[in-house]
Parts: C-alpha cells; sequence; structure tokens
C-alpha cells in the first residue's frame, strides 16, 4: 500500500521506493530508505503526511507519497 | 594571510548558521556563487592570534547534484580551497542526520565531524560516546551546542586537531556494503585512482549508481572509450535506493554501541496539535502572521518616532527658507521633495527592520516550517512552497513589509515569484480607500466592487504565476515537499539581532 494510506499513529515498514534520480535522492537523505520503520502521524486530506521516522519529524507531500510503498505493522 | 580556510557543511536544520554566526560575529560577508543566484556567505574568526576563513557552503540534504547549492558545495569541496570541511550532524538525531557525513565518505578533502545540539540530546536522554565515533571513523570528533557561547575552546582545540591530521574518513566498513551491490565492483575496477580529480573511485561509482548526472557526464569525458562501455553495459536498476540502505547500515554500525538506545515517545506538542488540525490550521496560521505583523510594530515604532524628528527639521529649515527668501520652488524642492521623503525613507526602514526581526525569528524558533506545512497544497498551485502564504498576507499591510519578509524563502525563483505576486495583493493604504471610493461610485454595489477586486487580484497572481512560473522555478526542480519539522528552539537574541542588523547595513548605507 502507499504511505498515504496509512492511517494515523499506525506503523509501517517501508517496502519500496520509486521516482526520478532527484527524488530518490531527496528521500534517501532524510532517511526514508526501505526497511526505515515510521509511524505516521497525522493524515489529513490536502495537508502534507506527517511521519515520524528516525527520530524526526517528516512533513511529506502526498503526491510524493504515491512514490512510497509500506506495509503496515500490525501490532 | 589567514591560518586556515574552513568549510561548513550540514543539512538545513543542524545548526550551521548558528556556528557560522557565532564564529564570524559581525566579520562576514555575503555576496553571490559566481553565474548563480545561490547566496554565498563568507567570514572570518581569529584565534590564538591566528585568522581562520569561514565558508558556509549552501544549504544541502545530500552530496549529490540535484541543485545548484548542492553542486557548489561539491565544487567547493574539491576545489582544495577550503583545508578542512567541518560537517556537522543533530546529536539528538544521529540516525538520519549523519547521512551527510556517510555521502562525503570518500571525498578527498580532509575533514571533522561536529555533533551539534547536545543539549536537545541529552533532554532526551542520548548520551554520546565520542571517543568511540572518533576511533571508527578515524577523524576528529567533537559534541557541543553552538548555541553555548562558552562552548567554543572545545571547537577551537579541535579545529586545530583537524587541521594538523588532515584526516580522511575510514571506508572500509562502508566500502563492504557498497560491495554487496550488483554491478559495484565491475563499475569501480574501471575506474582509476584520481580519474575525477578530489573523488575515490568508491564515491564515484556510488554516485554513478545513483545516477548522478554530473559525476556520469564527467567519468564519460575522462574514461577510455572501451573502459567506459563496459561501465555503461551494467545496469544501474537500484539506484540510490541501493547506496542509500548501504549508507544508513553503516551508520546504525557506526551508533551501535557509541549511543545508548532510547524509546522516545512521539507525540505532537500542543501548539502542533493546532497548526496540524485540519480546521484551525489555516486560521491561527493566518492569526499567526497578523500578530507577528503588530508584532513588528514593536521594535519598528522606536524609529519610526525618530523619523518624526526630521519632520521639526523640516519646519526649521522652511522658516529659515522663508525669512532668506527663497524662491517657493525651491523651498517645495527642499522641504517637501529631499527633507520629507527622507523621513519617509526613515520610517519604511523601521517597518521593514520590524519584519525582518519578527519573521527571522518565527523561522529561528521553527513556526515557519509550520507554516509551510499548512499551506503547502495551496502555494503548490501557484508553484511556490508554504512559506510564501506569509509575504502575502503580510503584503495586505504593506507590500514593502511583504517583500521583506519573502527573505525566509530558501529558493532563489520561489523568493522572486513570491515578491512578484506579493504585488498584487492590495496593501493597508489600498484598503483605507477601497471601501470608500466604491460607495462613493457604486452606493450598494461597493461589496461586489470589493469582492471583483478581490478576484482580480487572485487572477492577476495566477497569470503572473502562469507567464513567469516556469522561467523561476523550473518544473523539474519542482519537488513535493519533503521536508523535516523541527522541534521549537529558544531563539537566539543576539544572533538574531546581528542578522537584522546585517541585512540592514545596506539599506542604512543607500539611503544615506
Amino acid at each position: 500500500m502507499s504511505l498515504s494510506e496509512v492511517g494515523e499513529n499506525k506503523e509501517a515498514v517501508i517496502s519500496n521506493v520509486s521516482g526520478d534520480s532527484r527524488f530518490m535522492s531527496r528521500i534517501t537523505s532524510i532517511g526514508l530508505t526501505p526497511g526505515s520503520k515510521i509511524r505516521v502521524i497525522k493524515n489529513d486530506k490536502n495537508r502534507p503526511v506527517l511521519v515520524y521516522s528516525k527520530d524526526t519529524m517528516i512533513a511529506l507531500n502526498r503526491n510524493e507519497c504515491n512514490g512510497i510503498s509500506v506495509e503496515e505493522v500490525r501490532a | 594571510m589567514s591560518a586556515a580556510t574552513i568549510a561548513l557543511l550540514g543539512q538545513p536544520n543542524s545548526g550551521k548558521s548558528t556556528l557560522f554566526n557565532a564564529l564570524t560575529g559581525m566579520r562576514q560577508h555575503v555576496g553571490n556563487w559566481p553565474g548563480k543566484t545561490v547566496e554565498k556567505k563568507e567570514g572570518s574568526f581569529a584565534h590564538d592570534g591566528k585568522t581562520y576563513e569561514v565558508a558556509d557552503l549552501p544549504g544541502s540534504y545530500s552530496m549529490s547534484a540535484n541543485s545548484d547549492e548542492e553542486v557548489i558545495t561539491r565544487d567547493y569541496i574539491t576545489s582544495g580551497k577550503a583545508d578542512v570541511v567541518c560537517i556537522l550532524a543533530d546529536s539528538s538525531q544521529l540516525e538520519r542526520s549523519l547521512f551527510m557525513l556517510a555521502d562525503y565518505a570518500g571525498i578527498d578533502a580532509p575533514c571533522f565531524l561536529v555533533l551539534n545540539m547536545e543539549d536537545v540530546a541529552k533532554d532526551q536522554g542520548k548520551i554520546v560516546n565520542v571517543k568511540a565515533l572518533e576511533d571508527k571513523l578515524g577523524i576528529p570528533v567533537m559534541q557541543f551546542s553552538a548555541t553555548d557561547t562558552k562552548a567554543y575552546d572545545q571547537f577551537y582545540t579541535t579545529l586545530e586537531r583537524a587541521l594538523k591530521r588532515k584526516s580522511h574518513i575510514k571506508v572500509d566498513n562502508l566500502e563492504k556494503e557498497y560491495e554487496k551491490i550488483e554491478g559495484y565492483n565491475e563499475i569501480k575496477s574501471q575506474i582509476a585512482d584520481g580519474t575525477v580529480k578530489g573523488y575515490t573511485p568508491m564515491w564515484l561509482t556510488v554516485k554513478y549508481l545513483e545516477n548522478d548526472k554530473v559525476v556520469s557526464a564527467e567519468l564519460k569525458d575522462k574514461i577510455p572509450a572501451d573502459k567506459m562501455t563496459k561501465i555503461e553495459s551494467i545496469e544501474r536498476r537500484s539506484g540510490a535506493i541501493a547506496t542509500g540502505e548501504c549508507k544508513f547500515k553503516w551508520i546504525d554500525e557506526l551508533l551501535d554501541g557509541a549511543v545508548n538506545k532510547t524509546k522516545t515517545d512521539v507525540k505532537l506538542g500542543k501548539l502542533d496539535r493546532i497548526y496540524t488540525n485540519r480546521f484551525w490550521g489555516k486560521p491561527a496560521v493566518v492569526l499567526t502572521v497578523i500578530l507577528g505583523l503588530l508584532g513588528s510594530f514593536i521594535p519598528a515604532l522606536p524609529i519610526m518616532a525618530a523619523a518624526s524628528i526630521v519632520d521639526i527639521i523640516r519646519d526649521a529649515v522652511a522658516g529659515a527658507l522663508t525669512s532668506a527668501g527663497c524662491a517657493p520652488f525651491l523651498m517645495g524642492l527642499i522641504c517637501d521633495v529631499f527633507i520629507q521623503s527622507f523621513g519617509y525613507i526613515i520610517k519604511m526602514l523601521g517597518f521593514v527592520f520590524g519584519v525582518t526581526l519578527v519573521f527571522g525569528l518565527l523561522e529561528e524558533v521553527g513556526v515557519m516550517a509550520r507554516i509551510s506545512y499548512v499551506f503547502d497544497n495551496t502555494m503548490g498551485k501557484l508553484g511556490l512552497q508554504g512559506k510564501s502564504v506569509m509575504p502575502f498576507l503580510v503584503s495586505f499591510g504593506c507590500t514593502i513589509g511583504g517583500a521583506a519578509g519573502a527573505r525566509v524563502i530558501d529558493s532563489w525563483g520561489q523568493k522572486v515569484l513570491t515578491i512578484a505576486l506579493a504585488w498584487a495583493v492590495p496593501c493597508g493604504a489600498a484598503w483605507a480607500i477601497v471601501p470608500m471610493l466604491s460607495t462613493v461610485f457604486f452606493g450598494m454595489g461597493a461589496p461586489v466592487v470589493i469582492i471583483a477586486l478581490l478576484l482580480v487580484m487572485i487572477l492577476h497572481m495566477w497569470i503572473t504565476a502562469k507567464i513567469f512560473g516556469a522561467k523561476l522555478v523550473k518544473t523539474e526542480e519542482r519537488c513535493g515537499m519533503i521536508m523535516e519539522l523541527p522541534p521549537y528552539h529558544k531563539p537566539k537574541w543576539g544572533a538574531l539581532f546581528r542578522y537584522v542588523f546585517r541585512t540592514h547595513q545596506g539599506y542604512i548605507l543607500q539611503s544615506a
């Protein structure tokens, strides 16, 4: 599933990242690589998704999220 | 003659500017990198009777070549102009912020590592074993808080050590990870030492795998055709993802045993819960900007009051000229044009000073990042970033204030486009006469006229964005927001005042 489909306060692991090389290097440099554990903090329509990963709060544009697939971690 | 030149390298929010400002104080000059619209900040400081030059490299997230900023940073580092590169990382987010160091590893310029924001990390219970990191990395490492002015002795001694040792990051473990990538060894075997000055074959191979355009072109240029064909026959499927995973794995190994593991509870603070609220977020941002605008009058008022002295001078001069029998035309020219407008300049200066101070403060504290978040979608339609909403709102008060506030937008193209669009927003003076005139001319139809004016404003902004947007903010450089929301910081008043003073030196000199 796409990162933008993860519900608030749910945890997930990034399974794949795809996009042009500019996007790939940018998303890597902020620490969102396959295998990274993330926690969705806020996910409202028309707003960037707020994600917590590697001790960092990250705001991600919804369109960019489409390039990030995740697997939800079931608690 | 300076003793050494230091280059500061770090991701946004690593505290690079704080360090730069604390080191150089007023001894800095700001210009542009030749042929580029990227700000160039240099400065100097004296310690122990020696002078050091400092170059604040443009903010970038990695060592890849995705923006002018990153290309400039790379070129500067390999040019050999710097004797040592100071790499900054955030102690409270080492796992992520050491990425710059990992991406740097393999560049042939000596460096040392500064773990900044020791105070934040300590508050979170994170303790870093600096010595262990130093042993693993093979370069000098230190930890401090750049905001703590008493902590700089440690910085100077580490700097001296780095200058003496001229050491490079140990890359053996990192390369072991890279070697697992399909095609890495094959590509690297075709690249001889010193193919491109300043980079090791390992670094070049990694950047080639990441589809780095500059490195790919350079390799094509420097490597014999037969070897290049071999390189090009290898598919670069994994790109930056595979190498990125290697880098983060290496960082994990580095930190393993060097940092105690803590489990921080992630929760949004009270203020962030309001800003990120679906309904209250936008009103909260508008309110913040209005309060900021009102707040800017507090530091502005003394300067504006001082401008009234000009009126007294004008009256005195007018009196003197009348008694001297001066021609009314000449008197008008001197008193109403020269002296009066000088008064306006001072008043305007006071206002711009206030706006720069207050919105600089909002940026420093971390509020501006929230504003970006809330308006990212809306402003994105104009090709702008969320922060641009702030100059627009300020422009309802005063266009010049809005233009001054555009300073906090980090991309040059977006900054210029914001200013070009902010001009369409009717300012306070216009609002004072718009309702009156529309009532005089249109009577009951006045509200319709006012709404029409607002619609024309939006249309104007939209057309301007369409015409100039593509040129100023290139489509391929338009990237949706991928941004860190930094924790709120306490403001550093000294640094902020210096920043405001420096940006106003120019105005003061020009108007004087």
